[in-house]
């Protein structure tokens, strides 16, 4: 596993350059991530909007080395299919920029024409934890699957060890996050997360080594495992942490960003090639880190 | 560790001597095994039954009844109210059942202020099945008492089949949850239950035992097939404890190895605070006696 994003950005360097698309390309700030990851040298742009107003964007840049291709399209439905083919048709990740995200899931969602696989999508949070484990580690999913079931448990860790198997680690440690590490029938994740971890065990999810309930402290750090007595490979090293729902994943997020400061990134996975869709509120460093999240995750 | 019944006898006879409570013995068959746990020196007895019935049946069968005290109790429900009371009392250590109907001998037991469940218990059954295809003893549950035992049950009949196999000498048994399969999956409740239960004792909820489930008949008792199938498990192929996800699996499992097997058995009622022998009609006097000696196990310090 990368230890940094920078590290991972420099690694991405060596790749050469991948193409983000945007749907709609008019946005300033989806424009400058690209730019950056452009500069950085692993992406380039392609732009998918109204072409006047992209033109109008570009003209804040002093170079547009950085474009490889503008594609002008008629209204705001458009912005989101056209992208969508182009990156069916000649490759790349796709971006939000200045489009409804509901425009933009209609057509990446579409069951003909849109990005689906036979996988689940959901979203995969990557953070620089600088202060326990210092290293990347992964989240999920507090962005897209809002109560999973136990089959939606498993699909959302199988999509989150595949991007750590792209980020370098071949078997990564998933804790499975409650409140407790104990089985408590009145507590559902406490069951779904015994269970799952047998799945494991007994090679029902491949790749990866569970286990789960684990509270947080437990699960990455080493000390608080310890302290508690809980014998397991993962407690204590854990790579990717799965929360039970939404709101949990959700707030997680949200409380690393804001008040840990943690680098971080975020992409949907689940789709043919990686999709982002950043909040408006979120930092154009997030932008920039997801779109060389999205580059690495790519098949 | 105890490797068969009649080490099991054995070891009983070295031990500081139990006394038996007979709840309404007056059958050849519950009278016989007593005699002969009396006359081996493996404990007293105190037969609480219609006396002049126990004299006709002793008679007819030659047994020897000034081994034991027979306290005269006619009435079929007041032998079990008295027979339980004694070893309320702590006359007795091993409550047995004789001639009474099963269900009366259970309420007995059951009694809120007179019976041998503490508050909040789960009543629940274990069986000992030697049979000579396997090493060791197979402590099994339940193939009697409970029909459709919930996880909390479960856990139950763990923590009491434990303290069987401790009292046997294993210190740390291996405990089969029994399903059709080794995968989880949420369609078959006993697969469900048996990862729980056993990532139950992986977090310290189910302690002195080492839990693996789910898994199927033959990985938990046959070494090969564990290899065959690859499952990693430090209990698979190796179970001292199985637990099977309802009665009918569990008493089809007993019955398939006294009835086509060769196998020998013993059981007790457990989650009292006293063993209890609970043997059906059908079973042996052998049996009977078995059960007996496992009961004064039991119930030795």
């Amino acid at each position: 596993m990368f230890k940094t994003f920078d590290e991972l950005f420099a690694h991405l360097k060596t790749k050469g350059k991948e193409r983000v698309v945007v749907a709609g390309g008019e946005d300033i700030e989806a424009v400058t991530a690209v730019k950056r990851s452009y500069d950085y040298g692993f992406g380039t742009a392609v732009l998918v909007g109204d072409k006047s107003k992209i033109e109008q964007t570009l003209s804040q840049f002093e170079n547009t080395d950085f474009v490889e291709k503008i594609v002008g399209v008629k209204n705001e439905i458009e912005k989101g299919t056209v992208a969508v083919r182009e990156v069916k048709s000649n490759g790349g990740i796709l971006l939000k920029g200045q489009i409804k995200t509901a425009y933009l899931l209609k057509a990446v969602l579409d069951k003909e024409n849109g990005l689906r696989t036979d996988k689940l999508i959901s979203d995969v949070f990557v953070f620089e934890d600088t202060s326990v484990s210092n290293k990347l580690v992964l989240m999920s999913d507090g962005g897209v699957n809002i109560n999973p079931d136990l089959n939606g448990l498993v699909a959302i860790i199988e999509n989150a060890v595949s991007v750590a198997n792209k980020l370098g680690t071949d078997t990564p440690k998933v804790a499975l996050l409650s409140a407790v590490e104990v089985v408590n029938p009145d507590m559902e994740d406490t069951e779904n997360w015994a269970l799952i971890s047998k799945m494991n065990e007994r090679g029902q999810i491949k790749d990866c080594i569970v286990d789960g309930p684990l509270a947080l402290d437990n699960a990455i750090s080493e000390y608080a495992a310890k302290k508690k007595g809980i014998q397991s490979e993962v407690a204590g090293f854990a790579d990717i942490l799965i929360v039970p729902n939404i709101t949990v994943g959700n707030v997680f997020g949200k409380a690393l960003s804001y008040y840990a400061k943690f680098k971080n990134a975020h992409i949907i996975v689940g789709t043919q090639v990686p999709v982002m869709i950043p909040s408006r509120a979120d930092k154009s460093e997030v932008k920039f880190n997801s779109i060389a999240l999205a580059i690495a995750s790519k098949n | 560790m105890l490797k068969s019944l009649e080490e099991i006898v054995e070891e009983v006879k070295k031990r500081e001597k139990r006394t038996v409570s007979v709840a309404y013995g007056q059958d050849a068959h519950t009278l016989e095994a007593i005699e002969k746990g009396v006359k081996e020196g493996l404990f007293n007895a105190i037969v609480f039954a219609n006396k002049s019935e126990v004299e006709r049946v002793a008679h007819a069968n030659n047994i020897d009844i000034s081994l034991f005290e027979v306290v005269d109790v006619p009435e079929e429900n007041e032998a079990i109210r008295q027979a339980v009371r004694a070893v309320r009392d702590k006359r007795a250590d091993v409550l047995m059942k004789g001639l009474c109907h099963t269900a009366n001998y259970m309420r007995g037991i059951l009694n809120k202020e007179e019976g041998l469940l503490p508050p909040g218990a789960i009543l629940s059954h274990a069986t000992i099945i030697e049979i000579s295809t396997y090493p060791k003893l197979l402590v099994v549950s339940d193939v009697a008492v409970i029909p459709q035992p919930d996880l909390k049950m479960k856990q139950a009949m763990i923590n009491y089949d434990v303290a069987i196999s401790h009292k046997l000498g294993i210190e740390n048994p291996k405990v089969a949850v029994i399903a059709a399969v080794e995968t989880v999956n949420p369609k078959m409740q006993a697969t469900v239950d048996g990862a729980l239960l056993s990532k139950m004792n992986e977090r310290g909820q189910i302690k002195g035992c080492v839990v693996d489930g789910p898994l199927a008949l033959d990985l938990a008792v046959s070494k090969e097939a564990a290899e065959i199938k690859k499952v990693r498990s430090e209990v698979a192929g190796n179970a001292d404890i199985l637990i099977f996800p309802n009665i009918e699996t569990g008493n089809a499992f007993y019955k398939c190895t006294t009835k086509l097997g060769n196998s020998k058995i013993a059981g007790l009622v457990t989650g009292t605070t006293a063993p209890a022998v609970l043997t059906s009609r059908g079973d042996s006097e052998e049996s009977k006696f078995y059960s007996l000696a496992l009961g004064a196990l039991v119930a030795n310090k």
